[in-house]
């Protein structure tokens, strides 16, 4: 059984702001939410500047105790609330449901091991609550917002690296177009914390300056933080119970590069393959394709290996098909990009718009995409894919269709 | 369509190895001061063992599990892998040691010390991403996160995947590293929620290791002729919350039960979670096994491993084949539990033996 796969729901938060429309008219604005981060002294750091979110609303847990959860419960509730919302359905009929829950996420609630490490360090381990450990496991942030909302299971959580969230969106979609279940709650997260950040410093994968994802002189990777969530229900249902369709999910693809643990493969065979294989698996040529929402984190390995891979699998049409990354606006969301970008992919259709991919100036040679410099209208826009690659060599592609297309 | 399983690996505190697993688990445990697995080399199990010397313990125990799981199940661990072999590894902590290493030199020292090691190998995807190079997988690569049902959730993934015919073949891991600032984390919570308090046993001390196995369909692996050393018939998961754990268990072990196509009298074993909320897992079942439940073997690995969680699903598992293997019976009934309350019932069978 093969169903059509509908987004009924869809949540964001980043440091763009709370929300599908704040997120989406500020960045077809091409405005950034990269900002000095208060967090942690990051001074002492290659840049001190990051997606940081200012002033989450955080929705009320009733629940769920607030006074445990960590920084990236918060974030995911947020997410959550505002898809739910989309849906148009009362938690208790979601519970019903019995929707599979799908996340993705590299670190979980690492504020809380960050602070649990701290004062087990610092003063010892009669000192650190134990309870920041439960909080800090990548699992506990979706039990949460599954308690609140009384969601039955156990959630099925991914940490693929900078894939977590696309391969947790991919995973939903599979079980949901098999018969498996009829509605799944999908997405990722991740939070910004000193640990990753240092991480990263430590690599030199940070910029001092802008993020210039596919630019001639891109020299590193700006973070971010914050959390995507859709609801992917089986089409005829959606249809059937008058909901809102969002967006069509229509292809997903995976590969391994099995190359290093964390440079790309130059050769970008497993990048191809992921890409190749979402196309197939949504039934689409590449012609059919009117934009990939690239990874694009700005670094100089990554760029050029995902270049490659879309200049072989467009073959003389790659330089011509509209590519761009959002994460000079928002930061590199780690386990949260691929669900937050995908989202993205899925307003772009709505809204038959590209978004930019700020501060690029200097086309490099060894990347020759057409970069969308600033947004632009895409008024035939109908399939348009998602790409993310990560630590590990794992590489993940999602396909969507605009809710308007001609899915038949 | 069941699964087979046509190659098992461990490592253990009880042994590396499945023989030495199996003999271990079979006699009463000796005593120990900690489950910690005896110190082995990776020279026998990857083929370029050098670039793997850094790698965190839990890497290692994984690399390790997935090389003999390979060779069990007679397949070359060294060749390039087809795109439709998957690799599913379970964890809850990952390499927790090289975390704190990283924070330790943070702290210390300040960004100079933090390691780009000891970050890129404490990643919870080390292991897999690690497993994927040894072993060249190109395929599906994840890493799943949870309590010690992840195993569970894991072998539930690869069955969706083998029953679609996404896969040919999936190789389903489970991973631990025995690390004290966990340790001392989960004697704290214990204390804080009251385990083995009210007339219950004590919580499990933590435990580590690995176990993989070699998933493939009767069809795939009867035409290369593989030795299934069991099959998996049926999992189930379920959160349990207070009240009416011990129903929810009931509920789940008939579902799985019927799930599996078979009949209470079939269930020969029951292997028992390693984790917390033990005797609620265990009175559920009794309660469902009725009066079967008398003459079906109760087997607890946790005195000879501990819990080693995001590795305690599979080692449960490998118990199984194990008392497969020893013809005493036609099913088995593997159960995990973890402290927030997920729940896995998977049951075994001992076709294709």
């Amino acid at each position: 059984m093969r169903r059509r796969v509908a987004i009924t729901g869809i949540g964001i938060v980043t440091s763009l702001g709370a929300g599908k429309k704040a997120n989406w008219e500020r960045i077809v604005a091409g405005e950034s939410g990269i900002r000095p981060v208060s967090r942690f002294d990051a001074e002492k750091y290659r840049t001190g500047n990051a997606g940081e979110i200012a002033d989450l609303p955080v929705p009320p847990w009733r629940r769920v105790r607030r006074s445990r959860l960590d920084f990236a419960s918060n974030l995911l509730h947020v997410a959550f609330l505002e898809a739910l919302g989309d849906t148009g359905l009362p938690p208790d009929e979601i519970a019903a449901c019995a929707p599979i829950v799908s996340l993705g996420t590299t670190l979980g609630g690492m504020i809380s091991g960050e602070r649990y490490h701290k004062t087990y360090m610092r003063q010892g381990p009669s000192r650190a609550m134990p309870s920041l450990v439960a909080d800090h496991l990548a699992h506990c942030q979706p039990l949460h917002v599954m308690e609140e909302y009384s969601l039955p299971g156990v959630p099925v959580v991914f940490s693929d690296a900078c894939a977590s969230g696309a391969n947790a969106v991919g995973h939903a979609f599979r079980s949901v177009r098999s018969g498996e279940v009829d509605m799944a709650v999908c997405g990722g997260y991740d939070s910004l914390c000193e640990f990753v950040f240092a991480g990263f410093h430590s690599l030199q994968a940070l910029t001092p300056g802008l993020c210039r994802p596919f630019d001639r002189t891109r020299d590193g990777m700006v973070l971010g933080e914050g959390a995507g969530v859709m609801f992917l229900e089986a089409w005829d249902r959606a249809g059937a119970r008058g909901a809102r369709i969002l967006g069509e999910l229509i292809g997903y693809g995976e590969s391994t590069d099995a190359f290093h643990m964390t440079r790309p493969d130059p050769e970008a065979a497993g990048a191809i393959s992921a890409m190749r294989s979402a196309l197939a698996d949504a039934g689409v040529e590449p012609d059919a394709v009117g934009y990939v929402n690239a990874h694009g984190t700005g670094t100089p390995f990554n760029d050029a290996m995902e270049a490659s891979a879309i200049l072989a699998l467009f073959g003389e049409r790659g330089g011509r098909v509209p590519v761009s990354s959002i994460k000079p606006m928002i930061g590199h969301l780690l386990g949260g990009a691929g669900a937050v970008e995908g989202i993205i992919t899925a307003l772009a259709l709505q809204e038959k718009r590209l978004p930019p991919n700020l501060n690029y100036r200097a086309p490099d040679p060894a990347c020759a995409l057409r970069i969308v410099r600033v947004s632009e209208r895409a008024p035939s826009l109908d399939v348009a894919m998602s790409n993310s690659f990560g630590f590990g060599g794992t590489n993940a592609a999602l396909v969507f269709r605009s809710p308007t297309g001609n899915g038949d | 369509m069941s699964v087979d399983i046509t190659g098992i690996g461990i490592v253990s505190p009880a042994g590396i190895g499945m023989d030495d697993f199996a003999c271990a688990i079979g006699v009463p445990p000796r005593p120990a001061a900690g489950f910690r697995v005896p110190a082995f080399g990776l020279e026998e199990y990857v083929g370029n063992p050098s670039s793997f010397r850094r790698v965190a313990d839990a890497t290692k125990f994984t690399l390790a599990a997935i090389s003999m799981a390979l060779s069990d199940a007679g397949l070359d661990r060294d060749r390039r892998r087809s795109g439709r072999e998957g690799l599913l590894v379970g964890v809850t902590h990952g390499a927790i040691d090289f975390s704190t290493r990283f924070h330790q030199g943070l702290l210390l020292e300040g960004p100079q010390g933090a390691s780009p090691l000891h970050f890129t190998e404490s990643v919870l995807n080390a292991p897999a991403g690690n497993a994927a190079i040894a072993f060249g997988f190109r395929g599906p690569v994840h890493t799943l996160i949870g309590e010690e049902t992840v195993g569970g959730s894991a072998v539930r993934m690869a069955l969706s995947l083998l029953r679609s015919g996404e896969l040919d073949r999936c190789i389903v891991a489970g991973a631990e590293e025995w690390v004290v600032i966990v340790a001392n984390a989960y004697d704290g919570i214990d204390r804080a929620r009251g385990m083995g308090k009210r007339g219950s046993p004590p919580p499990a001390p933590l435990g580590e290791g690995a176990a993989a196995l070699v998933l493939e369909t009767a069809s795939v692996d009867s035409r290369r002729r593989a030795a299934s050393k069991g099959t998996i018939r049926g999992v189930v998961s379920r959160r349990l919350q207070p009240p009416g754990m011990s129903a929810a268990v009931e509920e789940a072990v008939w579902a799985v039960i019927g799930l599996a196509a078979c009949r209470t009298e079939e269930i020969a074993h029951v292997i028992l979670p390693t984790g917390r909320y033990r005797r609620v897992v265990e009175q559920g079942t009794v309660r469902a096994m009725g009066e079967k439940a008398g003459v079906i073997r109760w087997i607890d690995i946790a005195p000879h491993v501990g819990n080693p969680f995001g590795a305690a699903g599979l080692m449960q598992v490998a118990a199984s084949a194990a008392r497969h293997a020893e013809n005493t019976g036609k099913c088995g009934l593997v159960l995990t539990c973890g402290i927030e309350g997920s729940f896995c019932a998977l049951v075994t069978g001992s076709e294709g033996r």
